[in-house]
């Protein structure tokens, strides 16, 4: 177990350095120069020449990724041109609002995706399994946004039964206030996600439903539902696993347009407005940040195989 | 990201399909529905200049926010007064447009990159697919949105910040068919008999892809068009007065509450040119790979 984690953790180091690159070219291939771009319009000729030296915009392109790959190993984003503060700071204090809504979606999206699957399962073929299939089916169609947009006006401004903008509510920080703010994005966000989890939940338990072992466990006496979820549902948890990287994928996008449908003050709508606002450096943070902990999240469901697969332990 | 959508849309596709047998090419239902689907919109969205609508960017503040049915304004108006049904039709030629040519060029580069990675193997195999990984592991949206923070928000900047973001996925469903190929009797035949490689490529490897490159390419349209639009409504993609069912959600937020509707049609426009592209995708799959071993 430890040598496997080990191994993928190394193989991380070169997608890791992937992802610096490209978020440094990003930089230096727009048009325009670099230090303009990182200082804003507002730059006076002297802070210009002063930051292109400590880029070395004069150097070869290596000798600067070098020098600020230094820089970022160090903590030092930069300094947002439209929020007058270090970015690393700025991104760190909307990263924890993100993760709680992110972290409410995932959930909501795994337990309820598995927990339709296995339903679906249940009732192969039968009219409840077709109106989970439809639902999913919306549920992918749907873009995020729009979905949102729904919510908003229905449960929000016609039923009023929940709030549907930003975090808390006026001079009201409780955690009461929070989980009410939470309800509609969350499940917004979760949406898509919760659909694919379904539907691969359903697609892998059929595929064990034919296997010899769920129909011993038939044979013997067991019923249905004790053969799906005694038997079949850990063989079929494999495939769902996998999909786990794939989810965080659809979270992080719909995160980043749920967020700025209700005014959720978390990174997705920093990094919109800064890029609206061309405040490049809090958007090469943010990116940054949010590329970083991907790659991690990946890392973890990767760790998470042997747990569930014995036979990845070995060889993995 | 099409081929996750694809597991889940297919899961939908295959209970409904699971009576057929047989392996003959036969229309489908799916086929048959999304093809209509799709053939009405894209008939509106090219016919849109001969409908004698109003044009859509036309300000009129004294009829503005009007409701459905009002005179002259079947679908009523927005904001500014201008013309929704208009606004509609011509919003979508754009978003039409965008999602396909976004489709057409991650499919065709994703086509080249994965036949290239597949067939030569090796190195090329090696250097490539560690290219894609590296896009791989950015989330898709963060990618599309770097692109676009540095090329400036325009339709062609977000078309091409989707495809971008889109192509490893297409280039690694290829690669695996490609190796598949690769290992065939016939390529292995072609080859002994001294084909070049260009020649394996364009009239063996090729034409045996085209089935499932037309499939999946009608697969992720619907994808792509959700996603060019998830651009303009955050203000990254379209850029106004012109209007496309994204930014016209976009700039419906800020009154929805006093006239839903202009909320609702574009969104309803997206799910629905969605829906029609992953029917029509689904029975273009089930019609030219039936019988074969994808």
């Amino acid at each position: 177990m430890a040598s496997f984690l080990l191994r993928r953790t190394l193989l991380l180091l070169p997608v890791l350095w992937g992802v610096t690159v490209v978020i440094f070219l990003a930089l230096h291939l727009a048009p325009g120069n670099a230090a303009q771009l990182l200082l804003g319009p507002l730059a006076t000729p002297k802070q210009l020449q002063a930051l292109e030296l400590q880029l070395g915009l004069d150097q070869p392109l290596p000798v600067q990724y070098l020098s600020w790959m230094g820089q970022v190993l160090h903590g030092d984003l930069g300094f947002s041109i439209s929020y007058h503060t270090e970015v690393s700071g700025l991104v760190l204090t909307h990263l924890r609002d993100t993760l709680v809504l992110a972290g409410a979606a995932f959930v909501l999206a795994t337990v309820i995706g598995m927990l339709l699957g296995i339903v679906s399962a249940l009732f192969l073929g039968r009219l409840l399994d077709h109106l989970i299939n439809i639902v999913d089916f919306l549920g992918l169609a749907m873009p995020v946004f729009w979905l949102s947009l729904i919510f908003i006006l229905f449960f929000g401004l016609h039923l009023h039964w929940f709030p549907t903008r930003g975090m808390y509510g006026v001079s009201d920080t409780s955690l009461l206030s929070l989980a009410q703010h939470l309800v509609l994005p969350a499940v917004a966000l979760a949406a898509a996600p919760g659909a694919v989890i379904a539907q691969i939940t359903r697609v892998a338990l059929i595929g064990e439903l034919n296997q010899l072992y769920v129909k011993v466990a038939r044979a013997k006496g067991l019923s249905k539902t004790s053969a799906i979820l005694g038997h079949a549902l850990r063989n079929a948890s494999i495939p769902i696993v996998t999909t786990l990287g794939l989810e965080i994928n659809y979270i992080i996008g719909g995160d980043v347009l749920v967020e700025n449908v209700f005014n959720w003050p978390g990174v997705g709508q920093l990094l919109v407005q800064s890029v609206l606002n061309r405040d490049y450096p809090v958007v090469l943070g943010a990116s940054l940040l949010l590329a970083v902990i991907f790659v991690l999240v990946n890392l973890l469901t990767d760790a998470l195989y042997p747990l569930f697969d014995p036979r990845v332990e070995v060889h993995g | 990201m099409g081929s996750a959508a694809e597991i889940a849309i297919g899961g939908v596709a295959a209970t409904a399909m699971s009576g057929e047998a047989g392996t003959g090419r036969r229309l489908n239902g799916y086929l048959l529905v999304g093809g209509i689907m799709i053939a009405v919109l894209v008939l509106v969205a090219v016919a849109a200049p001969l409908l004698r609508l109003p044009d859509p960017n036309a300000l009129d503040p004294i009829h503005s926010l009007r409701p459905l049915g009002a005179p002259g304004h079947p679908l009523g108006t927005d904001q500014l007064g201008r013309d929704l049904l208009s606004r509609l039709v011509y919003g979508g030629r754009i978003t039409l447009l965008a999602g396909v040519v976004a489709s057409v060029i991650s499919t065709a580069a994703g086509v080249a990159l994965g036949v290239i990675a597949g067939y030569f193997s090796k190195w090329t195999d090696t250097v490539v697919m560690r290219l894609l990984d590296v896009l791989l592991s950015f989330p898709f949206i963060l990618l599309a949105i770097l692109i676009v923070a540095f090329f400036g928000p325009s339709t062609f900047n977000a078309l091409i910040a989707i495809a971008i973001a889109n192509l490893p996925f297409f280039a690694r469903i290829v690669r695996s068919e490609a190796l598949k190929l690769r290992e065939q009797q016939f390529i292995l035949a072609a080859e002994a008999l001294g084909a070049s490689h260009f020649r394996t490529l364009f009239r063996h490897i090729l034409p045996n892809l085209l089935p499932l490159v037309f499939s999946t390419f009608f697969l992720n349209v619907g994808w792509m068009i959700s996603q060019t639009s998830a651009l303009s409504f955050l203000g990254l993609g379209t850029q106004p007065p012109t209007a496309d069912w994204g930014s016209m959600l976009a700039e419906a937020q800020s009154f929805m509450d006093i006239l839903p509707n202009v909320a609702m049609l574009p969104g309803l426009m997206i799910a629905i040119t969605v829906v029609g592209f992953n029917i029509l995708g689904l029975g273009l799959k089930a019609y030219l790979l039936r019988g074969t071993a994808a």
